[in-house]
C-alpha cells in the first residue's frame, strides 16, 4: 500500500515540475509580495519603531509566512471538478480509499512548492534584506515546520474542496477560509502585534500553527517554541483529518442516494 | 447602446434566476473582503499613520478598488472568459449578431460576487470619515474609473491571445498583480514601481489617483483620471478590433477546420 | 429566379506555425518559425438560388466548416469573391447578419437558465425589430414550431428536441431570407429528428427560406434538402439534385423477397446475397448487370412469393462511395 502511494506522490511531484510556466508565475508572485510588504514595513517602522523587532525581521517572517501558504496545493478545486465532471464516482470504485490518493498526489505538488518556493524565498529575502536571520541553523527547523504547515493546509484544502458535494461553487467558501488564514495565522503581521483580545482567538485557532507558528522563527523562537508549534500542527491535523473523514463519509452517502 | 443594456439585463435576470448561488457568492465575496481589511485595522491600531496614511485613508484606496473591481466583474464579466473563448473560437457566433463583437464579449456573463465587492466598496467609503462635500461626487466617480480601468486592463490582457495563443494563465496573473497593486498607497514605493503603476499596470489609475481625488479635489487630477480612464478604454478597444481582424483571417495557432 | 448566394472561385488557406516541443523548441520558436500551407478551401464555384434547400457534405477537414465562415461573414478569404443574400460576407459582416439566420447543433444561443421568451425578446433588440412587428413573427413561429408550452420554462429544464425548436424560433425571429444549419439534429432522439426535419423544411418552403444544410445524419439530407454539395479536399466534387446522386452514382437496388418456402437458391450474375433467414431472403442488384426484373422472374420460377420490397441503397453508402472513389483518384494522381 505504502509503496503504490509512493509512486502517486512521485508521480504528481514530477508532473508539477513539468509545469514551468506555473512555477515560474507562481515564484514571481511570491518576490512580488515580498517586495511589496517589505517596502510596507520599511514604510511603518520609520514612523514608529517596534521595541525588539526589527524591518528584516519581519520580511524573513513575511517569507516563511508567504511560503506556506503558497505550498498549501488548492486540493479544493482539483475535488470540486472531479465531483462536478462525475469523475469521482469512478474513483470510489478503485481499492484505493479516494482521499488517501488524493493526498498522496497533494504531497508530492506540496514537495515541489515548498522546494522551488523555498529558494525562491531565500533567494529573494537575502536580497531585500541583505541579511541572513539571526541564526541561520536553525532556519533549518523550517524544513519540519513547513511540511507540517504545509499537509495541515492540504488537508483543510481538501475538506473545503468536498463542500461541493453540496454547493455548487466552494471557491466563495475557499476564499474566505483564505482571508480567515491571513488574519488569525498572522500572514502579514506577527500575532504578538495584534489587540490582545484577536490575539487571543487567533492562537485559539488551528492557524496559527499554520503560519505564525513557523514565521516565528524568524523573530527569534527556542527549542521549547518550535517543538511546541510541532505538537499543536499535529494535534490539529488530528483534528483536520477526523473531520476530513466525517465529512467525506457523509457526501459519499449523499451521492449514492443521490445516484451520482 | 439600448442593447448594451438589454443584454446587461438579460444577463442580470440570469444569474438571479440561481438566487441561492446569487446571494451565496456575493455574501462571501463580501466577508471575504472585509475580512482582509481586518489587516489593515489591525495594523492601524497599532501605528496610527504610515507615511501620512491614515485608516481613513487605506479605506478610501481599498473601497473604490473593490467597488470598482466589483463594478467591472457586474458590468463586464465576460472579460475573464475572453482568452478562452479567443482560443476555443467562441467569438464565431458573436460575428455573426449586428452588434459590436467586443460588447457581446465582455458583456457575455455577470458575476454574481461582484455585488459583495461593490457592498464592500461602499462600506468602507461610508466608514472612511472621508465622505463629506465633494467627496459625494468623486467617490463614485472613482468607482467608475476604477471599473473602467480594470476591465480595460483585462481587455487588453486578454487581447494578446489573438497574437499568442494560449494566455489564459498568463492573464490571470496578470490581473491578480493588479488586484494586489491597486490595493497599496503607492507611497510605498520608489519612482521606478511608480512607473510601472501608471503605465504598464494601471494600479495608478485605479485607485491611488481617485483616492487622492476624495481625500481633496483638484480640477488637474480630474482631468488626469478622466483621460487616463479613457486613454485605457480607447486603447483596449482598439486593440480588440486589430485582434479580431487577425481572429477573421484564421492565422491563429493550430485552427480546426 | 434570384440568386441567394454566388461563390466564385473562394479560396482559404491557412498558414500555420509549427510549434516545436519542450521549452528549447518555444525559445527556438521565437526566433524562427517553421510553417505549414494548409489550403482549406480551394477555388470553389458555386451559385444557391433563393428558395433552395442545399446539403453540404464532406468529411471531417474537407472544408465544408470553412466555407460555411467565409460565406458568413466570420472568415476573410484568400482570394476569390462570394455574394450572400447580395452582400460580400466578409465586406458587409454586420449587414448581412439581418439577412442570415444560423443554427449550430452544437453551440446554442439559448440562454440556460432563462426560458426562450427571454431569449426572444433580447434577440428582438438585438436587430432593432420594431416591437409589434417583432412580437406578431414571435407568435407566428411560436405556433409553427409548436413551443407555446415551453415557452416560459428555463431551456435547460427543456428536452432536446424541444430546445432545438426554440433555438430554430430563435434564428428565425429577424426573417432571414437565408438560413445556415450545422447539425441540427444532433443528439436527438428518432422522433424528435422526424419533427426538426419536417418543421425546416416545411418552413423552407411557406417562406420560401434558402436553406444551407451540413450534417452527418444523411436523414437529414434526404428529407430536407433537395440538392447535394460535396466538397472534398476544399474542392466541389459534386453538385447534383437528390434523385440524381443516387441513380448515376449507385446503380444498386435492394430487393427483399419474402418467399412462402423456407429457403431459395438464386444464383444470377451481379446478384449479392446481403442476408439470408428462414422465408426471407435479402439481395443486392448490379442493374447495370442483371435488371431487377430478371432477378424477379428467376425468383418467380423458384418459389411462391408472399411479399417484394425494392428499395434503394441508404444515402450513407452512396456519399460513402463518392468519397471512397474521390481518395482513390487523389491517392492515384500525380502530387
Amino acid at each position: 500500500m505504502n509503496g503504490k502511494l509512493l509512486f502517486v506522490a512521485s508521480l504528481s511531484a514530477r508532473q508539477r515540475l513539468a509545469e514551468r510556466g506555473v512555477l515560474i508565475g507562481r515564484a514571481v508572485f511570491y518576490g512580488l509580495i515580498l517586495f511589496v510588504f517589505s517596502r510596507l514595513w520599511d514604510a511603518v517602522l520609520e514612523g514608529e519603531p517596534i521595541p525588539g523587532v526589527e524591518a528584516h525581521q519581519l520580511v524573513w517572517y513575511l517569507a516563511i509566512t508567504e511560503w506556506i501558504v503558497l505550498s498549501g496545493p488548492p486540493l479544493h478545486s482539483e475535488v470540486e471538478d472531479e465531483v462536478r465532471r462525475g469523475d469521482l464516482v469512478y474513483r470510489l470504485a478503485r481499492p484505493v480509499s479516494y482521499p488517501v490518493v488524493k493526498l498522496a498526489e497533494g504531497l508530492g505538488d506540496l514537495l515541489v512548492r515548498l522546494c522551488s518556493l523555498g529558494v525562491v524565498g531565500v533567494v529573494v529575502a537575502l536580497v531585500i534584506t541583505g541579511r541572513l536571520p539571526a541564526e541561520p541553523a536553525r532556519m533549518l527547523w523550517l524544513v519540519p515546520l513547513g511540511v507540517g504547515a504545509g499537509v495541515l493546509a492540504m488537508v483543510m484544502h481538501f475538506t473545503i474542496g468536498l463542500t461541493s458535494f453540496w454547493l455548487h461553487d466552494c471557491r466563495p467558501i475557499y476564499w474566505v477560509w483564505q482571508k480567515a488564514a491571513f488574519l488569525l495565522g498572522g500572514l502579514l503581521l506577527p500575532l504578538p502585534l495584534y489587540p490582545p483580545w484577536l490575539r487571543a482567538i487567533a492562537e485559539a485557532s488551528p492557524l496559527s500553527a499554520l503560519l505564525y507558528g513557523p514565521g516565528s522563527l524568524a523573530l527569534g523562537l527556542d527549542t521549547a517554541g518550535i517543538w511546541m508549534v510541532l505538537v499543536r500542527q499535529l494535534a490539529w491535523l488530528a483534528v483536520a483529518v477526523v473531520g476530513l473523514a466525517w465529512l467525506f463519509r457523509r457526501g459519499v452517502a449523499r451521492l449514492e442516494i443521490g445516484g451520482g | 447602446m439600448r442593447f448594451a443594456i438589454a443584454l446587461l439585463a438579460t444577463n442580470l435576470k440570469a444569474a438571479f434566476a440561481l438566487r441561492g448561488t446569487f446571494f451565496l457568492q456575493a455574501g462571501l465575496m463580501l466577508i471575504n473582503n472585509l475580512l482582509f481589511f481586518v489587516f489593515w485595522w489591525v495594523l492601524f491600531e497599532r501605528f496610527e499613520e504610515i507615511r501620512g496614511w491614515r485608516i481613513g485613508d487605506i479605506a478610501v484606496l481599498y473601497g473604490i478598488s473593490a467597488a470598482g473591481y466589483g463594478l467591472a466583474a457586474v458590468l463586464a464579466g465576460g472579460v475573464q472568459d475572453l482568452a478562452r473563448h479567443i482560443e476555443d473560437g467562441d467569438l464565431d457566433p458573436m460575428l455573426n449578431l449586428p452588434r459590436s463583437v467586443l460588447v457581446q464579449a465582455v458583456a457575455a456573463r455577470t458575476r454574481s460576487d461582484g455585488w459583495g465587492d461593490v457592498v464592500t466598496g461602499m462600506i468602507l467609503l461610508a466608514m472612511s470619515g472621508h465622505l463629506h462635500g465633494l467627496a459625494w461626487l468623486t467617490a463614485p466617480l472613482g468607482v467608475v474609473v476604477a471599473g473602467v480601468v480594470f476591465a480595460a486592463s483585462g481587455v487588453l490582457l486578454h487581447s494578446s491571445a489573438f497574437w499568442l495563443g494560449r494566455v489564459e494563465g498568463l492573464a490571470r496573473q496578470a490581473s491578480e498583480f493588479l488586484i494586489t497593486f491597486s490595493v497599496y498607497p503607492p507611497s510605498l514605493f520608489g519612482w521606478q514601481v511608480k512607473l510601472l503603476l501608471f503605465t504598464v499596470l494601471p494600479a495608478g489609475f485605479i485607485s491611488y489617483l481617485p483616492t487622492e481625488l476624495v481625500r481633496s479635489f483638484d480640477p488637474g487630477m480630474l482631468v488626469m483620471v478622466l483621460a487616463g480612464a479613457a486613454g485605457y478604454a480607447i486603447l483596449a478597444w482598439w486593440v480588440f478590433e486589430r485582434g479580431l481582424r487577425r481572429y477573421a483571417s484564421g492565422s491563429r495557432f493550430g485552427v480546426r477546420d | 429566379m434570384t440568386t441567394a448566394i454566388e461563390i466564385e472561385d473562394l479560396t482559404k488557406s491557412f498558414t500555420l506555425r509549427q510549434r516545436a516541443e519542450g521549452l528549447r523548441g518555444a525559445m527556438r520558436g521565437l526566433f524562427s518559425a517553421s510553417h505549414r500551407t494548409v489550403t482549406a478551401v480551394d477555388g470553389l464555384s458555386l451559385r444557391i438560388a433563393a428558395g433552395e434547400r442545399v446539403a453540404f457534405l464532406g468529411p471531417n477537414g474537407a472544408g465544408k466548416s470553412t466555407a460555411i465562415k467565409l460565406l458568413t461573414g466570420i472568415l476573410h478569404p484568400t482570394h476569390g469573391h462570394a455574394t450572400v443574400a447580395g452582400l460580400v460576407p466578409w465586406v458587409d459582416r454586420r449587414r448581412l447578419a439581418h439577412r442570415i439566420g444560423t443554427v449550430f447543433g452544437q453551440r446554442s444561443q439559448l440562454w440556460y437558465h432563462l426560458p426562450a421568451s427571454d431569449t426572444f425578446e433580447l434577440l428582438g433588440r438585438v436587430y432593432d425589430l420594431p416591437r409589434a412587428e417583432h412580437r406578431r413573427r414571435c407568435a407566428a413561429l411560436v405556433e409553427r414550431f409548436a413551443i407555446g408550452e415551453h415557452l416560459h420554462t428555463p431551456v435547460r429544464q427543456l428536452s432536446l428536441g424541444q430546445r432545438m425548436r426554440c433555438e430554430l424560433v430563435a434564428s428565425l425571429l429577424h426573417a432571414p431570407p437565408i438560413l445556415f444549419l450545422d447539425e441540427p439534429t444532433i443528439g436527438l432522439d428518432v422522433e424528435a429528428k422526424a419533427t426538426i426535419r419536417e418543421v425546416i423544411r416545411g418552413d423552407s418552403e411557406r417562406d420560401g427560406r434558402t436553406l444551407l444544410l451540413t450534417s452527418h445524419d444523411t436523414a437529414d439530407v434526404e428529407r430536407v434538402c433537395d440538392r447535394v454539395v460535396v466538397i472534398h479536399r476544399g474542392r466541389l466534387l459534386l453538385d447534383e439534385g437528390i434523385e440524381t446522386l443516387r441513380t448515376r452514382f449507385l446503380r444498386r437496388k435492394r430487393v427483399i423477397l419474402h418467399t412462402a418456402e423456407p429457403e431459395l437458391a438464386l444464383e444470377l450474375q451481379g446478384v449479392r446475397v446481403i442476408d439470408r433467414r428462414p422465408h426471407r431472403l435479402a439481395l443486392e442488384i448490379d442493374v447495370d448487370v442483371t435488371p431487377v426484373e430478371a432477378v424477379i422472374h428467376a425468383a418467380l420460377s423458384g418459389a411462391r412469393l408472399r411479399d417484394l420490397t425494392i428499395e434503394d441503397p441508404p444515402m450513407d453508402e452512396v456519399i460513402q462511395a463518392i468519397y471512397a472513389r474521390a481518395e482513390q483518384q487523389h491517392q492515384g494522381a500525380p502530387p
